[in-house]
């Protein structure tokens, strides 16, 4: 199920794919952040299919009114995690929130691998 | 005194060691700190929330300080030591590309005690090599765009043969500023706004600083960087004896519920290089001043007092001192905050039936705020936009079953009207303010006895009756409509709109009021900035009462930054 938005003329269901599309979308853009860590199986075979898949490694669920999204990362090698991971936070939540008009309660990020880069 | 050594210092531009690249970076973290201001204002992307230039400030001031230490003459030890200072001192998202580019150029330098042109412009390129690393999928548009084109710009002048550092930077920079002034048409988000790339434009003043060091710039001694230093007191040499703020006072606050914003708004007036952070339970107090004993006072109400130190940095040694520890606070978090709002609901048994909170730039007009009974005032305005939070923290504070807040800028009525749905214990109601003239018109209106239906309608319908006028100055030059306009230009705005420019707070001001038509209002209210001269105001009033003796003149001291005047026509 989505969320609901009711407005005077009806009702816009966001569904948690969407989100977890957004907020992929928004992540992947941060710097310092390398890659994003699955733990689906379906995200591997799309991986294999080669298709892009922007909402690899974020989970989002809804619970009455709250958002949760859930992000597992990967960060570059020598780079302060802390910073990555805040500043993966901030953009994440405001990005989503800006583009859906829903208010994000939390945004975890899983730094789940770190890469050498060189 | 300390400058003296370096003024005699007379080196070559051909060759780059690590007492030369030392200077090249202190001169850098000067006109970084000058800048940062400027470069928030710019800050839109990737989220607007006007911090990029003290971000990279930390970042950059952390690198530079590791940078010092370093006791041989080697450059590449010199740049070893500012890649981890930035890396451990990285804030903020241009603050890890920095630090990621520092990194960089380190390691281009690896194993070199000294580096010619070419060397150098090669470590600038691998800097910018790495900083591309470390990102799936890179925003052109951004300090990455800049770093690159100006790395390219010195490699290039370094490959045909350039053999002077000097030549080879200002070719980079000169390259890297072209870029800049693109960068709106690669980021749409960036032409919207009408500005360029914030962290770009750090990236080109760090670049800047380097090149003044090689053009014989002296770098100041550390502790006179403040944030309101003018530009043009960059004659490097710094008279020892006659500082304004000669104590550099820290210490820590322990306590509870402390509010770093409102400390550091409480002390803003007393001293500069300002520097408050922390948590509610601890906060780090960093000031200079002419009188430690006033902050000490001021701080001793707020909480337990710990390490204290203060340092004459008139006295050389101390000095020395001083530098050698600006280092962050480690903060520690604890949900105690959270408790206590929990709490404080709890009671809401004795919740009274209304209760405002406003936001407001300044002490002075905070203070007539509470005059007029707003609870709590929240600090925030142009530059620095309190988000939903921050007011939910202080709508929460208030014991009152229904809380208005007044906004008081067009920016941060969307952050206000999403409060209530935070709240679920009290009903929330916006007065949509833009200003603070449109604030204390709806204060006016408010009526504890009436339903909050009625006091909405009626201080909503406050807000027609008074025209709002700010004069302010333009951090930057930009074009608005017609007008041209130059860094440094008085602006004077109707209802946040531009509509005068000058070079005379006294002049725009008067153009200002003439466009308000106060000739046929009954009532002018002036709030005076915190750098205003009451002369100055007295002329303004006096002006006003002998061109129609039967206006009403109120002038408050509202102390707000950056706004000369704030003002009411009614």
């Amino acid at each position: 199920m989505g969320k609901l938005m009711e407005t005077k003329l009806g009702k816009v269901e966001i569904t948690e794919e969407v989100i977890a599309t957004i907020a992929g979308a928004a992540a992947i853009e941060c710097y310092g952040l390398v890659g994003m860590a699955s733990r689906k199986i379906s995200d591997g075979v799309s991986g294999l299919l080669k298709r892009e898949n922007l909402s690899k490694g974020v989970s989002v669920t809804f619970q009455e009114d709250i958002i949760v999204i859930d992000l597992n990362i990967i960060v570059g090698y020598g780079i302060k995690i802390s910073e990555v991971a805040s500043n993966v936070m901030d953009r994440v939540r405001y990005t989503v929130e800006t583009m859906t008009g829903l208010k994000v309660s939390e945004v975890n990020v899983n730094v789940q691998g770190v890469r050498f880069l060189e | 005194m300390e400058t003296d050594s370096k003024t005699a210092t007379n080196y070559s531009t051909k060759i780059l060691d690590g007492i030369i690249f030392k200077n090249m970076l202190s001169c850098g973290a000067e006109q970084l700190e000058k800048q940062k201001k400027a470069i928030d204002a710019l800050n839109v992307f990737p989220v607007p929330d006007g911090d990029t230039g003290t971000n990279m400030n930390l970042t950059y001031r952390a690198a530079y300080q590791s940078a010092e230490k370093v006791a041989t003459g080697s450059v590449h030890d010199v740049a070893a030591a500012a890649s981890m200072g930035s890396l451990m001192g990285a804030r903020g998202n241009s603050g890890v590309i920095l630090s990621q580019i520092l990194r960089g150029i380190a390691k281009g330098l690896e194993g070199m005690d000294q580096a010619n042109a070419l060397q150098l412009a090669q470590a600038l390129q691998t800097g910018v090599d790495t900083a591309y690393k470390a990102v799936m999928r890179p925003i052109e548009g951004t300090i990455l765009t800049v770093s690159r084109e100006t790395a390219k710009g010195a490699y290039n002048k370094a490959k045909s043969g350039e053999s002077d550092i000097l030549q080879v930077l200002k070719a980079g920079l000169e390259r890297g500023e072209a870029t800049l002034a693109k960068t709106p048409d690669m980021l749409p988000v960036l032409k919207q706004a009408g500005v360029v790339d914030a962290g770009g434009k750090g990236f080109l003043t760090i670049i800047s600083g380097w090149i003044a060091a090689l053009e014989g710039k002296v770098p100041e001694a550390k502790s006179t960087l403040s944030d309101e230093v003018p530009s043009t007191v960059t004659t490097g040499i710094v008279e020892v004896g006659t500082l304004d703020f000669p104590y550099c006072t820290e210490f820590l606050v322990k306590g509870n519920d402390l509010e770093p914003e409102k400390i550091k708004q409480g002390l803003i007036d007393k001293g500069d290089s300002l520097l408050v952070v922390g948590t509610s339970e601890v906060v780090k107090i960093h000031i200079h001043t002419k009188n430690p004993g006033l902050i000490l006072d001021y701080a001793v109400k707020l909480g337990t007092l710990h390490e204290v130190q203060i340092h004459n940095m008139l006295a050389q040694n101390e000095a020395a001192a001083h530098q050698a520890k600006e280092e962050d606070l480690s903060t520690t978090t604890v949900d105690q905050q959270e408790e206590q709002l929990k709490e404080q609901l709890e009671e809401e048994l004795d919740f009274k039936e209304y209760g405002i909170v406003a936001v407001a730039m300044g002490e002075g007009i905070a203070e007539i705020f509470s005059s007029l009974g707003v609870e709590q005032v929240v600090f925030g305005g142009q530059t620095m936009n309190p988000s939903t939070s921050d007011l939910a923290e202080a709508v929460l504070k208030v014991k009152a079953k229904n809380v208005f807040i007044l906004p008081n800028n067009g920016n941060i009525i969307m952050a206000a009207s999403q409060v209530n749905e935070v709240v679920d214990k009290q009903q929330v109601y916006v007065i949509p303010t833009k200003s603070i003239p449109q604030a204390i018109s709806a204060l006016l209106a408010f009526n504890s006895d009436n339903l909050p239906e009625e006091n909405v309608e009626a201080m909503t319908e406050a807000l027609k009756q008074v025209v709002s006028g700010e004069v302010t100055y333009a951090v930057r030059d930009s074009q608005f409509g017609n007008l041209e306009i130059a860094e440094g230009d008085i602006l004077g705005l109707i209802e946040d709109k531009i509509t005068t420019t000058g070079r005379d707070v006294f002049e725009v001001a008067k153009k200002v009021l003439e466009n308000m038509n106060w000739r046929e209002k009954d009532i002018v209210t002036i709030f005076y900035g915190k750098d205003m001269a009451e002369e100055e105001v007295n002329r303004l009033s006096e002006w006003l009462e002998s061109e129609k003796p039967d206006i009403e003149v109120e002038i408050y001291a509202g102390r707000q930054p950056l706004y000369y005047y704030i003002l009411g026509v009614e």
